[in-house]
C-alpha cells in the first residue's frame, strides 16, 4: 500500500518536474527540473528492485552529465540577466519538489517498506557483475572502444575551436 | 509485479523529451530532451528486466548510460564549437550549410 503511494508520487513527481523542464525559460532552470527528474527515475528504479542501476543513475547522470550540461549553461550564457528579485522565487519550486523526493527517500528508508506481497524480487549488483562480465564482456569492451573514441573526438574537436578563435 | 505502470510512466516521460526535443528552440534544451528520452527508454527496460527477474534489463540501462555519457560529451563540444563559430544557441542560427556563411567572414 504504502510501496504503491511512494511509487505513485515518484511517477508523478518524475513526470512534472519533466514537463517543468519542458516548459522551463531560463537554460538553468531547466537543468535543475532535468536533475530532479533523474533523481526521480532513481528512485524508482531503486522501488523496482534494481539498487545498482539507481545508484549509478545518481552517481553518472546527476553527478556527470548534469554537471556537464550545467557547465555548458555557464559558458554560452550570453545575457547577463539583471539582478531581480522575482528570480529568487523561481528556486521555490525545485526545492519542494526536491524536498518532496528526500521524504520519501526518508520513508523508504526508515519503515523498511516492502513490494507488495506477489511481486518484486531484488535483482543485487553481484548478479549484474556477473553477466556484464561473463556473458557480455565482449559489449564491455566495444563500450570501452566507444569512449576512447568519443575522448578523441572531443579533444580534437576542442581544439579545433581554440585554433580558430 | 504490476508492469503496466511502470511502462506508462516510461513513455510519458519518452514523450516529454520528444516534446522538448521538437518545441524547444534551444540547443542546450534539445539536448536535455534527448537525456529525458534516454531515461524514458531505461526506465522501461529495467522494468522489463524486473519482469523477469533477470539482470539483462540493468545491464542494458548501463549501456544506455555509457552511451549516453559519450553522446553528450561529443554534443556537448558541437554546441560549444557552433558558439564559437556562428554565435549560435538556437537551431535557427546554424542553418548555414554554405561554404561562405558567417564563419568564413569571421575568418578574414
Amino acid at each position: 500500500m504504502l510501496w504503491n503511494l511512494i511509487f505513485t508520487l515518484t511517477a508523478l513527481l518524475m513526470l512534472g518536474s519533466a514537463l517543468a523542464a519542458l516548459f522551463a525559460r531560463q537554460a538553468m532552470y531547466g537543468a535543475l527540473y532535468l536533475v530532479i527528474s533523474m533523481i526521480a527515475v532513481a528512485m524508482l528504479y531503486f522501488l523496482l528492485g534494481a539498487p545498482f542501476i539507481s545508484a549509478l543513475q545518481v552517481s553518472l547522470y546527476v553527478g556527470a552529465i548534469a554537471v556537464l550540461l550545467v557547465f555548458m549553461i555557464t559558458m554560452l550564457n550570453r545575457s547577463a540577466a539583471p539582478r531581480r528579485r522575482a528570480r529568487r522565487k523561481g528556486v521555490i519550486w525545485p526545492l519542494l519538489l526536491l524536498a518532496l523526493l528526500l521524504a520519501e527517500g526518508v520513508v523508504l528508508f526508515a519503515l523498511r517498506v516492502q513490494a507488495p506481497a506477489q511481486s518484486i524480487t531484488s535483482v543485487g549488483p553481484k548478479v549484474v557483475g556477473g553477466a556484464l562480465f561473463g556473458h557480455y564482456l565482449l559489449l564491455v569492451e566495444a563500450t570501452a572502444l566507444l569512449l576512447l573514441a568519443a575522448l578523441t573526438a572531443v579533444l580534437h574537436l576542442s581544439r579545433k575551436g581554440e585554433e580558430e578563435s | 509485479m504490476e508492469y503496466a505502470p511502470t511502462l506508462l510512466a516510461g513513455g510519458a516521460l519518452f514523450v516529454i523529451g520528444l516534446a522538448m526535443v521538437l518545441l524547444r528552440s534551444e540547443l542546450l534544451f534539445v539536448l536535455m530532451g534527448i537525456e529525458v528520452m534516454f531515461n524514458g527508454a531505461g526506465l522501461t527496460a529495467a522494468a522489463a528486466g524486473q519482469y523477469w527477474n533477470d539482470a539483462v534489463g540493468q545491464v542494458l540501462v548501463l549501456f544506455l548510460m555509457t552511451i549516453t555519457g559519450a553522446e553528450l560529451a561529443v554534443a556537448l563540444v558541437l554546441v560549444y564549437l557552433a558558439y564559437r563559430r556562428l554565435r549560435a544557441t538556437e537551431l535557427g542560427d546554424i542553418s548555414v550549410l554554405r561554404d561562405d556563411g558567417p564563419s568564413e567572414e569571421a575568418a578574414q
